[in-house]
């Protein structure tokens, strides 16, 4: 994320909409991809706007100083763990199907996303987060660990787990590197 | 240093996490083992597919909605007050709306309710500081909500039952929950304005709720969140917007009860019959 002007953090908490609507466009597909990547695709839009909304809400509670992109992280990843544990009941036993089952897709890239995706699916919430958070954010592990306010130290080991048991997810569904 | 060191290593080594000492005896032992090559490679694989997989752009719509939900934050100015319950309803959040007729049935008068009227003394500002957190952080989370305001005001877990020798009623929850619902915890709690029966209760998805009773009505609770009274079951009922969810009181009986959490206004309307119920069998 580019450097942010100072003031929009002031403007934003005053309510300034087009201050709230330029920061919105600065974070946007940061925070829909790692929407997507958490609680899949056909939720990514109902909690990307909550988390924006979320971020407007709360945001007298950001320090100035700190880095915003860690506490919008946090938010963002909160918010989709908080979805995942209510929603996983119902949501996530239906996506223990079948690999057989699985049709041919039309695109090789098209075939990247469903596998990635189906995949990351099977994966526990809080290891899919510290996978995404990573390998399609780009934090570094200290980052990670704010984000997601566990220790530092632990994110190395739940990165194996992540790593082994999301290739062991996607050998089951076909994946042929 | 062996496999086994090495296997817990690997992720930081792969990441460039490593200091450059502990990087270098990975890198050579990696090197000479095939086995932990391997998996390095898998884990070199993984992140080619994590970036390869391309995601496509979120709707073309959703400032349009994150505005109209800030539209909804803000106080709106005096001479628009006056706002149709549907209306309302709605922008609360569209898909937990199962059926309109739910609002049918309640949606008899709709006006603001005039609270806010004295300037409260120091203590009760600052307790509607701490309530007014506690609201906006019971949606994302309800348990983290319910340890702050705990850690605020004296309380004393109790099982409902036993709630009768703190607050010398006996409260409703202490009969039961409406079908659907299970006590996740219950306490006597303290506060500046009265001492309550808070109840968090789970429904059946594992979702929320937290029913407060209390002997006084407590606008103060809301402090400036403008509520909208409707009439559920023939009862006064003022609801209250909160992020992402809502908020519901009501006189029930001789005392008040307070809904933080409710999802519908038909939740609502069915948990009014249901305490109403309770107080007629006696129990309020
Ligand atoms: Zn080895």
């Amino acid at each position: 994320m580019a450097e942010l002007p100072a003031d929009v953090f002031a403007s934003c908490r005053a309510g300034d909409r087009s201050a709230q609507r330029s920061l919105f466009e600065r974070c946007l597909s940061q925070v829909y991809q790692l929407m997507v990547r958490l609680v899949g695709v056909q939720d990514a839009d109902d909690l990307t706007q909550q988390v924006f909304l979320q971020v407007f809400r709360k945001l007298h509670q950001f320090a100035e100083g700190a880095r915003f992109e860690t506490w919008l992280y946090r938010l963002a990843t909160n918010e989709a763990l908080q979805f995942l544990r209510k929603e996983r009941r119902w949501r996530f036993q239906p996506l223990l199907v079948d690999p057989m089952s699985k049709k041919p897709d039309e695109s090789d890239e098209q075939d990247h996303r469903d596998l990635l995706e189906q995949a990351l699916q099977r994966l526990d919430p809080v290891l899919r987060s510290v996978f995404v958070l990573k390998e399609v954010e780009c934090l570094s592990y200290q980052e990670i660990a704010e984000a997601m306010n566990i220790p530092e130290g632990t994110v190395g080991s739940r990165l194996n787990r992540a790593r082994r048991e999301l290739q062991q997810h996607l050998t089951d569904l076909g994946w042929e590197a | 240093m062996n496999c086994t060191v090495v296997k817990e290593l690997l992720s930081a080594y792969f990441d460039g996490e490593l200091g450059a000492k502990l990087h270098q005896q990975v890198q050579e032992h990696v090197e000479d083992c095939s086995v932990c090559r391997r998996e390095l490679e898998g884990f070199r694989r993984l992140a080619q597919l994590a970036s390869e997989a391309t995601v496509a752009p979120p709707s073309a719509e959703l400032w349009q909605r994150v505005e109209s939900g800030l539209d909804q934050d803000a106080p709106p100015p005096p001479a628009l007050r006056r706002t149709s319950l549907s209306q309302l309803a709605m922008s609360w959040n569209t898909r937990r709306w199962t059926t309109l007729a739910a609002l049918v049935l309640i949606a008899v008068t709709v006006g603001i309710l005039g609270y806010r009227s004295m300037s409260p003394p120091h203590e009760h500002h600052q307790f509607a500081e701490v309530f007014a957190e506690y609201l906006d952080r019971f949606k994302s989370d309800s348990r983290d909500a319910q340890a702050f305001l705990l850690s605020k005001y004296h309380n004393q877990p109790v099982t409902p039952e036993s709630a009768i020798d703190r607050v010398g009623y006996r409260p409703a929850v202490a009969g039961g929950l409406p079908d659907g619902y299970s006590v996740v915890s219950t306490h006597v709690v303290k506060m500046p304005c009265c001492t309550c029966v808070e109840c968090l209760c789970q429904r059946a998805d594992g979702t929320t709720l937290a029913i407060f009773e209390h002997e006084e009505d407590e606008p103060e609770w809301f402090d400036k969140r403008p509520a909208v009274n409707v009439i559920c079951q023939s009862k006064q009922c003022a609801l209250f917007e909160l992020p992402g969810t809502m908020a519901a009181s009501w006189k029930s009986g001789k005392r008040y009860v307070t809904l933080i959490g409710a999802q519908s206004v038909g939740e609502v309307d069915k948990l009014v019959a249901w305490f109403s119920r309770t107080s007629e069998t006696g129990n309020l």
